[in-house]
């Protein structure tokens, strides 16, 4: 995980003792990198959002359980934790139809890297995810994600593969 | 296309950080604020809520135990609470029982304090 700054520090301090303030500062800090983990874990930019809201919320309530380390990181991982519980209450696989006919005024680039997480099997989407995006090690996400190291590694490995080959168009020549 | 392994991983994660930086704050800090203090007013509203349904139930059980008693007594007029008791007739053992004021007095302190514990911490949180 991204060693935090100390401003993030002091800001992540106040936060979990209750500064409201604070908080808001923290969500404003990770709103981005939350967002777009969650929204390549569903799938979905406003499934996503949904989900980053919800593991925000559930850091605000559950801050005492917070034991240092990077915030974002850790909001990360509530978010996965929270994409799992929806994932078992109904699908967020993409349909066929969302991909053709995007809700959103997301930009080309935006979408295709939806997409392209999408095509990954769920456990390389989720390592490629958390390790690429969120920063987390892979001994972090094999924590997170109940799985051997190694084979976190191959997941995230796999995934990565097939990331570049899905978004070789935007690759610097 | 990529370049060779190191380029084609720094691309991937050059992309992914552009995406990332792309998604603004369109009101989405606004709404995870407004959330969390909405949810902090529905608990609230539910541990009073609960509070004071247990504070009603509470009086209404006390009026009830002052209608249903039998007799008061006392040995000496300063030590009355010490040796004060109340018979209270217990229609579901259809016999009277007796209850010490202490008793009844503790049930009262925990009452107030179910209902100013909540009050503290909202006004500590705030």
């Amino acid at each position: 995980m991204a060693v935090p700054s100390n401003t993030e520090n002091d800001l992540s301090a106040a936060a979990m003792r209750g500064d409201r303030r604070a908080f808001e500062g923290l969500v404003k800090l990770h709103q981005a990198s939350v967002r777009a983990v969650a929204r390549r874990l569903c799938g979905s930019a406003s499934e996503g959002d949904d989900i980053a809201q919800a593991a925000f919320l559930t850091a605000w309530r559950r801050r005492e359980s917070w034991r240092g380390g990077s915030f974002r990181g850790w909001v990360c991982t509530i978010a996965y934790r929270e994409f799992l519980h929806a994932r078992r209450k109904r699908s967020f696989e993409l349909e066929a139809d969302e991909l053709a006919d995007p809700v959103s005024d997301a930009p080309d680039q935006r979408m295709d890297i939806l997409r392209a997480f999408s095509e990954l099997e769920p456990n390389e989407r989720a390592a490629a995810a958390l390790c690429l995006g969120a920063g987390l090690s892979h001994a972090e996400a094999a924590i997170v994600m109940h799985a051997p190291l190694g084979t976190v590694k191959s997941w995230v490995a796999r995934g990565r593969t097939k990331l570049q080959a899905a978004l070789s168009a935007y690759a610097t020549v | 296309m990529f370049g060779d392994f190191r380029d084609m991983d720094r691309d991937l994660e050059q992309l992914l950080k552009d995406d990332e930086a792309s998604i603004v704050d369109d009101g989405f800090s606004g709404r995870v604020m407004e959330s969390a203090r909405g949810g902090r007013r529905l608990r609230y509203l539910a541990l009073f809520g609960a509070a004071g349904l247990g504070a009603g139930a509470a009086f209404e059980g006390v009026s009830n135990l002052v209608g249903k008693m039998s007799h008061a007594s006392g040995d000496k007029a300063g030590d009355w609470m010490g040796s004060l008791e109340v018979s209270v007739h217990a229609p579901i053992l259809d016999r009277d029982v007796t209850v010490h004021p202490t008793i009844l007095f503790a049930y009262l302190v925990v009452l107030v304090l179910a209902v100013l514990i909540p009050l503290l911490s909202a006004a500590q949180e705030d």
